[in-house]
């Protein structure tokens, strides 16, 4: 920067930090001329007010009144960059004379980039695309910040094109801006302006494209790059594919790269079998024959657990085993001896329960481990139980006086003489969004839009604990699959841990960028697996409350997520209506699953890990068959694929309700997700698909036979 | 929303306005009433946001509304409706603070595995 005319203090003032700050510049240096700066000067002066000063410096400098162009940009020069005062020194630093005068050099200097990118080699166009969307992003933003508003309409007609493949819906909600007010109050703005958007190239690509901007001086963009962007390079000549990749995006973790970050040692091996439960040798009420062959069974699970299993120090605490638990696993044996083996030559069976006149007011529902309660969250703050067995419900009678009863028969009498088959659980002052059965059928807990979390018995079929801290609503809960602990997540961006004998959360999961959409528990209890609305699934530690993994790559916020019993994969799907399959030890996709048209709202893993069933918006549950291990695999995947579904859904008895309007207001379904009718290119993995008839699946489970259960609402 | 070709569209310009938003907003299909319970808050939002400008633009000595009132008004209502939820920087501190405490161990205890009675929901709370 050649130095200025001082022409008073004020002057003097402004040159000085503007000497200052173009210090370090290089490309201003040598452009900018001494005429411009007396622009800049008297632009200082004007926006400060000192009449004085700038008639003496217009009149000794001989400027012509050239103020209405400047006006136009330092008028809205975006104050919430750099802070208003210090506009002028990264003015300054980044001035280019063809550039500020002109309105239209943000579509100039795109354009030109975006024809310079077309035309470079293949090599580099998948990554220089990846690049350019968030220079295109913040262009745009700022195009908004300075009032310019048909200019970025024109802008975002022109080059939002090739970025909707990726981006379709941040796109639109862009376009929905308006002003500069707009650009800087929306949500979606701010996290971009905020977090620095970080990209992955090589080497080679990085340096030919700061090598095109400093060549032909384009500031603008240089500038946003520099502002914007974390570009991290990679060694080597390979094309990356960068979109929908694993560290492409904001995702908060701008210093370490995911790779490293998704290195973070896990142990996902099964707890050890506590000795006292040994089920093995309390077989009680077993024939003879019955317990050798359960002794056997158990045996060979105790065999396969050993290798890879957890040592005590690593295990979550856990209440001492008790009957219950001993029950539990006996009855796992057995189940392990009856399961049906899956493969996509034996499909799974599926159950079908089909809730009517619900209204739309069904949020969700979820049915025991052993498909003898299934259970509904309604809009109207009530969670309706029903009894899939025989078994009537019954609640105690009003007139229980505790000292009276002395042993069982006591405690059968004092409850109602006939219970009925479904029940009401009020004490909700809010939409019921999540609930889950815990594994023994003693607890019930359920997520509300009332900011709580309740706990319910199902032996007394009463409101028990009642359990504060979100302070937004709660949208899915979760226990642990040994009982004691539940997972809650929330609007709040955070997943909280919870155990049933403290109201205050003993974790806080923190950091996702988006409200919390599901949870689930890894079976070893030690993990919690989270999908949030801003794309992502992570893993979380539960004993340190720290991130582990991220899985970066749907499109869509993510609905639903499953983890394979096993402990080794995850499924995850969502908005996007493609189901992904991750490997939790790397944190790698192994698979995506396309076929659903509409958005998946449940996952749910056969027993062995091998096959995967989903349910959705669709009205249609689909299996799929999941490849193990990228090397050989147990069995082959049959090229098949199957059109309209050719079993029947069995039907159950369909449990009734009286509620008698017909208004759509479920919570799922009115989300504003891109509901694309694709052109339904299905996956090879999808093995086969189940029509119902105008009933959208809420929840699915496979049981520890492999039968799998799904629940929906009558929508007409 | 929908009309025949030969009938006169008669439906407010405000409605048809509103209709053009949702859809921008890649809403496909809604019901009518989601419309005018749209219009129906919009209108009272605004009026609010108004009549508090006008209140603060009189305690200005000024006739006229301004931006700054506007501006101002909006100010005073967004800390009660339209929240947001924490910051993630905030949000991160609060977890650190709470995940530093270990899990707490398990009692050595019969019986149900709950809170303390006062916190929960069992007790008999009247008194005859």
């Amino acid at each position: 920067m050649r130095p200025t005319k001082d022409t008073d203090g004020n002057g003097g003032d402004a040159s000085g930090n503007a000497a200052a700050a173009t210090s370090g510049s290089s490309t201003a240096k040598t452009r900018a001329s001494q005429k411009q700066v007396e622009k800049i000067v008297l632009q200082y002066l004007q926006d400060k007010g000192y009449k004085e000063a700038e008639k003496a410096l217009r009149s000794d400098a001989k400027l012509e009144g050239s103020e209405s162009t400047l006006a136009d940009l330092a008028g809205g020069f975006p104050a919430n960059e750099v802070g208003s005062d210090a506009s002028v020194p990264s003015w300054v630093l980044f001035y280019n004379e063809a550039e500020q005068g002109n309105p239209d050099a943000y579509n100039q200097s795109y354009g030109s980039l975006r024809r310079w990118i077309d035309s470079s080699l293949d090599v580099y166009k998948h990554e220089l695309y990846a690049a350019s969307y968030p220079v295109f992003v913040h262009a745009y933003l700022d195009l908004l910040a300075r009032g310019l508003t048909e200019k970025a309409d024109e802008f975002i007609g022109k080059y939002a094109g090739d970025h909707v493949v990726y981006h379709a819906s941040d796109i639109t909600t862009l376009r929905t801006l308006r002003c500069a007010d707009h650009a800087a109050t929306n949500e979606l703005a701010k996290i971009y302006r905020a977090n620095k958007y970080s990209v992955r190239m090589t080497r080679v690509g990085f340096e030919l494209l700061l090598s095109f901007l400093q060549d032909h001086q384009y500031t603008l963009l240089m500038r946003l790059v520099n502002q914007h962007l974390n570009i991290r390079t990679v060694d080597g000549t390979e094309p990356i594919s960068s979109e929908g990749a694993a560290d492409v995006g904001i995702t908060g973790h701008t210093q370490n790269q995911i790779d490293a970050f998704n290195s973070q040692a896990i142990a996902l091996g099964q707890p050890p079998i506590d000795p006292f439960a040994d089920a093995g040798r309390r077989a009680r009420d077993a024939s003879a024959t019955e317990a050798s062959q359960l002794l056997e069974t158990f045996g060979r699970v105790k065999q396969e657990n050993s290798s890879g299993g957890l040592s005590a120090r690593e295990v979550v605490p856990m209440p001492p085993a008790r009957g219950a638990d001993v029950d539990r696993q006996i009855a796992d044996l057995r189940a392990l001896r009856k399961r049906v083996a899956l493969g996509p030559a034996a499909l799974p069976s599926v159950c079908m329960y089909t809730l009517h006149n619900t209204g739309g007011t069904l949020n969700c529902t979820t049915v025991s481990d052993d498909v003898s309660l299934l259970a509904g969250g309604f809009s109207e703050s009530y969670i309706k139980l029903w009894s899939l067995t025989h078994e009537p419900l019954r609640r105690f009678r009003g007139t229980l006086h505790p000292h009276t009863i002395a042993s069982e028969r006591d405690l059968d009498a004092a409850r109602e003489p006939t219970g009925s088959e479904s029940c009401r659980l009020v004490g909700h002052s809010g939409p019921v969004f999540g609930l889950d059965i815990s594994f023994d059928n003693k607890y019930l807990v359920s997520a509300s839009e009332d900011r709580t979390a309740r706990l319910w018995s199902l032996e007394t079929l009463t409101n028990v604990v009642s359990y504060k801290g979100h302070n937004y609503p709660v949208w899915d809960v979760a226990f642990a699959p040994q009982g004691f602990y539940f997972a809650t997540a929330s609007h709040d961006r955070t997943a909280r841990l919870w155990s049933c004998d403290h109201i205050h959360a003993l974790r806080i999961f923190a950091g996702h960028l988006s409200d919390v959409n599901c949870v689930r528990f890894h079976p070893n209890s030690k993990y919690v697996v989270t999908g949030s609305s801003d794309k992502s699934v992570r893993l979380w530690d539960v004993q340190r409350g720290s991130c582990v993994r991220v899985f970066t790559g749907h499109t869509g916020s993510v609905d639903s997520v499953a983890i394979s019993p096993d402990g080794r994969i995850m499924a995850s799907a969502g908005e996007d209506q493609t189901v992904n399959v991750w490997d939790l030890g790397s944190g790698r996709r192994m698979e995506e699953l396309v076929g659903h048209t509409g958005p998946v709202y449940s996952l749910g893993f056969s027993q062995e890990g091998t096959l995967l069933v989903s349910g959705g918006a669709d009205e249609t549950v689909r299996a799929w068959s999941v490849n193990r291990s990228p090397d050989a695999s147990d069995h082959p995947i049959i090229v098949k694929r199957r059109e309209a579904g050719k079993q029947q859904p069995e039907e159950q008895p369909k449990p009734k309700s009286e509620e008698g309007e017909k208004d759509s207001g479920a919570k799922k379904r009115d989300a504003a997700g891109i509901w694309k009718a694709k052109k339904v290119e299905e996956s090879e993995a999808l093995l086969a698909t189940w029509r119902t008839k105008s009933t959208p699946i809420f929840d699915i489970m496979m049981t520890k036979r492999n039968l799998a259960v799904a629940t929906g609402a009558f929508t007409l | 929303m929908e009309e025949t070709p030969n009938k006169p569209d008669d439906t407010p310009r405000d409605y048809k306005i509103m209709a053009l938003l949702l859809q921008s907003r890649g809403v496909e299909d809604c019901d009518p009433s989601v419309i005018n319970l749209l219009l129906e808050f919009s209108h009272r939002y605004t009026v609010d946001v108004l009549q508090d400008a006008l209140v603060y633009a009189e305690h200005a000595k000024k006739n006229e509304i301004d931006m700054e009132d506007v501006r101002l008004a909006i100010q005073g209502r967004v800390n009660y409706s339209f929240t947001s939820p924490p910051e993630k920087e905030f949000l991160l501190e609060l977890a650190e603070e709470r995940n530093k405490h270990p899990l707490p161990l398990i009692p050595e205890k019969y019986g149900v595995r709950l809170p303390p009675e006062k916190h929960t929901l069992t007790g008999v709370n009247f008194h005859i």
